[in-house]
């Protein structure tokens, strides 16, 4: 299953990261992020509400977008984290870097 | 088999990588995420996870401390996550890196649970490698939010103790075990 990506505003996008972020998918990912950055966008929410993995390889590929985005400063929110996300973003500490939301909505309002 | 002991033989490792997180989801639907939830307080048929003795009863465990910045924001999870997690960078770690020499991929693998820790034991056919210098190259080139070379120190922040030896029989062996009461968040990462 691939991602879906819904535009919220010009320059804010939510992805629906589906069932995984690991090893086998990370460059579909990569290429996903890839066009929404060339076609303007800089926030991005990265809805993980249906989402049972998250590895290593997937949290890099996420570092991969911050480190495109920030220095025009955009912003990567995770919303509706699932409890196996919310284990590997506790474990490297990366709530110090996303912002968490329990909901879309809340980031979207928080971002905009 | 007993419900509390998992043994399977793979030789589609992609496929093995789901089913463990499958059936270790059955665990959790089962015990929850309570850290220190009620394993069994007999152990599971069969000889006990190597260098373990199983006490006669299930004590009761202290409560967790709750606050600070690094608290988790619900509650720590269960010692059955971890696991995931750790099985999980092992399998993706065979997959794009280890060597089969040409041979189809298999791999045995093991978990065992009791009131006070998970061992798991992940065989494989693969030609090996040095655990231990890898994680100390992935410590040494470490760098603030990495694209890649998190998998084995993931590893061993989650485990208290893990190795990855050859076997007798030419095979190498994937050894590691968690303790329930573990807090793999003072491991840093960044």
């Amino acid at each position: 299953m691939g991602f879906t990506v819904e535009s919220l505003s010009p320059t804010t996008v939510v992805i629906r990261m589906g069932e995984a972020l690991d090893f086998r998918n990370a460059d579909e990912f990569k290429s996903t992020f890839q066009s929404e950055i060339e076609n303007g966008s800089v926030n991005f929410i990265l809805d993980f509400s249906d989402t049972a993995v998250l590895d290593s390889t997937g949290l890099g590929s996420i570092f991969s977008l911050y480190r495109q985005i920030s220095p025009d400063d955009g912003q990567v929110a995770f919303a509706d984290v699932s409890r196996p996300v919310q284990v590997v973003v506790q474990l490297t500490r990366t709530y110090k870097v996303f912002r968490q939301f329990p909901t879309v909505d809340a980031a979207q309002e928080a971002l905009s | 088999m007993d419900k509390h002991s998992i043994s399977q033989h793979y030789d589609d490792l992609d496929r093995a990588i789901d089913d463990v997180r499958n059936l270790l989801d059955e665990w959790l639907d089962e015990f929850g995420e309570d850290p220190v939830s009620t394993w069994p307080s007999t152990p599971p048929s069969g000889d006990p996870p190597e260098g373990d003795s199983v006490p006669d009863r299930v004590e009761e465990k202290p409560v967790p401390p709750v606050g600070g910045d690094d608290s988790h924001p619900s509650g720590r999870p269960s010692v059955v996550r971890y696991a995931q997690v750790v099985l999980h960078e092992w399998l993706a770690n065979l997959v794009q890196h280890a060597d089969f020499d040409s041979r189809t991929p298999v791999v045995h693998i093991r978990i065992r649970a009791n009131e006070r820790n998970i061992s798991c034991a992940v065989t494989d056919n693969s030609t090996g490698f040095d655990l231990s210098a890898q994680l100390v190259n992935q410590r040494k080139e470490a760098q603030a939010l990495p694209e890649r070379g998190m998998g084995l120190r993931i590893i061993s922040a989650c485990t208290d103790q893990c190795s990855y030896r050859p076997t007798d029989s030419g095979q190498y062996r994937f050894e590691f075990s968690i303790p329930v009461d573990h807090e793999p968040w003072l491991s840093m990462l960044f």
